[in-house]
C-alpha cells in the first residue's frame, strides 16, 4: 500500500507537468500559420546572380542621405551655372567646356 | 527701395522708373514660405527688395521628389517674368530662404501703363526679354556642356 501511495505521489505531478507543456505547445503551434496557397499569387524569386554577389556591391542609395545629395546637387548646378556665364561673358571653345570642381564629376 | 538700376527698370529715366514702381505693392515673403508653385497661373512680375529668392524645380532622387536650386534672385533682380510672357504660367517654383520684400506688379496694371506710355512698355519689355534672353543663354550653355559629358562618357 505504501508503495502504491508512493508511485500515485510520484507520478501525479510528472503526468501534470507533462500536460502543462504539451497544452503550451499546442498553443503555440495554433498561433503559427502556415502560409497558405494562394492560386492568384505569384512567387516572388530573387533575380538570377551568376557572377557577382549583389549584397556585396556597394549601393550608392545606402553610402549618402538625400541631404548630401541634394547639397552635392546644388552645388554642380552653382559651379555649372558660372561656368555657362563664363561662356556668355567670353563666348569660346575653350570656355564653354571649361572644367569646374563640380562633386558630381569628380 | 529699388532704384532705376534694378533689371526691370533699367533704361528708364527716374520719373519714368518712380511711376512704373508706383504700379507695385509691396510684400513680405517669410522664411521657408513659398512665393509660386510651378504650373500657377502666372499674373504678377516680381521685384525683389530684400533677402533672395531660390528657384527650383522638382526631380526625383530615390523615389522621392526634391525641389532642386535651379536659380536665385537677389534683391534689384527681376522673377516671375512668366506673369507678362504667355501662356502666364509660372515655369519654376519660388521660395524664400530668408525673409524677403518684394514689390508685386499686376499684369494688368503694367499693360494699362504701357498702353499709356509706350516708350517706358518698350524699355521695360526689352528689359524681361534681356533677363530670358539670359537664361536662355545660360542653360543652353549648360546643357551643352551636360551633353558634351555624356557624349564623352559614352563614346570615348
Amino acid at each position: 500500500m505504501a508503495m502504491f501511495l508512493m508511485i500515485l505521489f510520484t507520478s501525479v505531478p510528472v503526468l501534470v507537468l507533462c500536460a502543462i507543456l504539451f497544452a503550451g505547445t499546442s498553443r503555440r503551434n495554433g498561433e503559427e500559420k502556415l502560409p497558405e496557397f494562394q492560386p492568384g499569387a505569384k512567387a516572388s524569386l530573387a533575380p538570377p546572380r551568376f557572377f557577382a554577389d549583389e549584397s556585396v556591391r556597394p549601393s550608392p542609395q545606402t553610402t549618402y542621405p538625400v541631404e548630401v545629395l541634394l547639397s552635392q546637387i546644388e552645388r554642380h548646378i552653382r559651379l555649372e551655372q558660372a561656368a555657362a556665364e563664363s561662356f556668355l561673358d567670353v563666348p569660346t571653345r575653350e570656355s564653354l567646356h571649361s572644367r569646374t570642381a563640380t562633386p558630381l564629376m569628380n | 527701395m529699388p532704384t532705376p538700376q534694378t533689371d526691370l527698370l533699367k533704361g528708364l529715366t527716374e520719373d519714368e522708373a518712380t511711376a512704373v514702381m508706383a504700379l507695385g505693392t509691396t510684400i513680405t515673403v517669410p522664411a521657408g514660405e513659398t512665393l509660386f508653385h510651378l504650373g500657377e497661373p502666372a499674373d504678377r512680375v516680381f521685384l525683389v527688395s530684400r533677402g533672395r529668392i531660390t528657384l527650383t524645380l522638382p526631380m526625383q532622387i530615390r523615389g522621392t521628389e526634391e525641389d532642386v536650386l535651379v536659380e536665385e534672385r537677389l534683391a534689384g533682380e527681376t522673377l516671375g517674368w512668366s506673369g507678362l510672357i504667355p501662356p502666364h504660367r509660372f515655369t519654376l517654383k519660388a521660395t524664400a530662404p530668408v525673409d524677403c520684400r518684394l514689390l508685386a506688379f499686376p499684369r494688368e496694371s503694367l499693360l494699362g501703363h504701357f498702353a499709356a506710355h509706350p516708350a517706358v512698355g518698350y524699355v521695360v519689355t526689352r528689359n524681361v526679354a534681356a533677363v530670358i534672353g539670359h537664361r536662355l543663354g545660360v542653360f543652353q550653355a549648360m546643357w551643352l556642356r551636360e551633353m558634351q559629358r555624356a557624349v564623352a562618357q559614352r563614346w570615348s
